[in-house]
């Protein structure tokens, strides 16, 4: 199989990748408007995944990818001040523990008889913060920055109300 | 000081600074690598070893405050332990940083709760992190393990 693609060596031009990854999320979320505490009820992803021949590894890869999705979008992010990390250590950095998860997570494996064997990445990450953001704007909670504290989500409750901070 | 640690159902000698915690302890003088150094403050679960049955962060335990306890790491697990088997056969790991201490938390949740409700496992495990997100499989090698 000739696989089209590849970078020149000399110039580090070319064709990155001729796979194109499709990733899609549902989310339905709750939302304490008093302390703007998030909480993620279900969160579902589907991928494109061709063929796959690592049953497990895929389905680890997809809620892996979820699960890292959630603390981008909730919760993780690197405080900087005066040219130092402030927050470099687990007890700041939050990464989404067992207690975080969503009561029901669930993904699929969108799988295409003769496809191609490709690496799934992190196709089921991005379009989770998305989702969970567009639930939020359902409730005409506008947030744009990640992750979405609750501070953040106070602000918009504001914003949405027409309160002056 | 010298040290009588009881490790793994084995009375061992060790050399420790008075001020050591049980983690390096553990690892320099006796080669136990499943216990592992990550956050070195007690959040990340990642230097999990049994005292006396429960889970403690080896991180936060004096070495010299372990002497007269049972201490189990997975290195002292029979090899068809249930738990290790149900993680095994529930892929319940990507990288496998998280496993041992995983592994231990699980082994103290089922000795306490047989047959463990969802917010149990959740509960209980809350204190190891995964950054691999393998959280799903964790728990149903809990719940394999459990029936």
């Amino acid at each position: 199989v000739e696989i089209p693609g590849g970078l020149d060596p000399d110039t580090g031009q070319g064709v990155a990748s001729h796979h194109w990854h499709q990733g899609a999320a549902a989310a339905e979320v709750r939302v304490d408007e008093e302390t703007g505490k998030i909480e993620v009820a279900r969160l579902h992803a589907a991928i494109y995944a061709g063929r796959v021949v690592n049953r497990a590894g895929a389905e680890l890869q997809n809620e892996g990818s979820m699960i890292m999705g959630l603390g981008t979008a909730l919760y993780e992010a690197i405080e900087v001040a005066d040219g130092q990390v402030t927050n470099a250590n687990l007890s700041d950095y939050a990464v989404p523990a067992f207690a975080d998860l969503p009561e029901r997570l669930t993904h699929e494996l969108v799988e295409r008889e003769g496809a191609d064997i490709h690496g799934l990445g992190e196709t089921a990450l991005p379009p989770v913060p998305a989702a969970i953001g567009n639930a939020l704007g359902s409730l005409g909670l506008h947030l744009t920055d990640l992750p979405m504290s609750p501070e953040a989500v106070l602000a918009a409750v504001d914003e949405r109300d027409g309160v002056r901070a | 000081v010298r040290l009588r640690l009881h490790v793994n159902g084995a009375e061992r000698e060790v050399e420790a600074r008075t001020d050591e915690m049980l983690l390096g302890v553990l690892r320099r003088e006796l080669g136990l690598l499943s216990v592992r150094e990550t956050c070195g403050i007690g959040v990340c679960g990642a230097c999990t070893v049994l005292v006396d049955g429960a889970p403690i962060s080896g991180c936060l335990l004096l070495a010299a405050a372990a002497e007269g306890h049972e201490l189990v790491t997975v290195e002292g697990l029979d090899g068809g332990d249930p738990v290790l088997g149900a993680f095994e056969e529930a892929h319940a790991f990507q990288c496998g940083y998280c496993t041992p201490g995983m592994v231990l938390a699980a082994k103290a949740l089922l000795a306490e709760s047989p047959s463990p409700s969802e917010a149990e496992i959740r509960e209980s495990l809350s204190g190891n992190l995964c950054r691999c997100g393998c959280y799903v499989k964790i728990a149903e090698a809990v719940r394999s393990a459990a029936a």
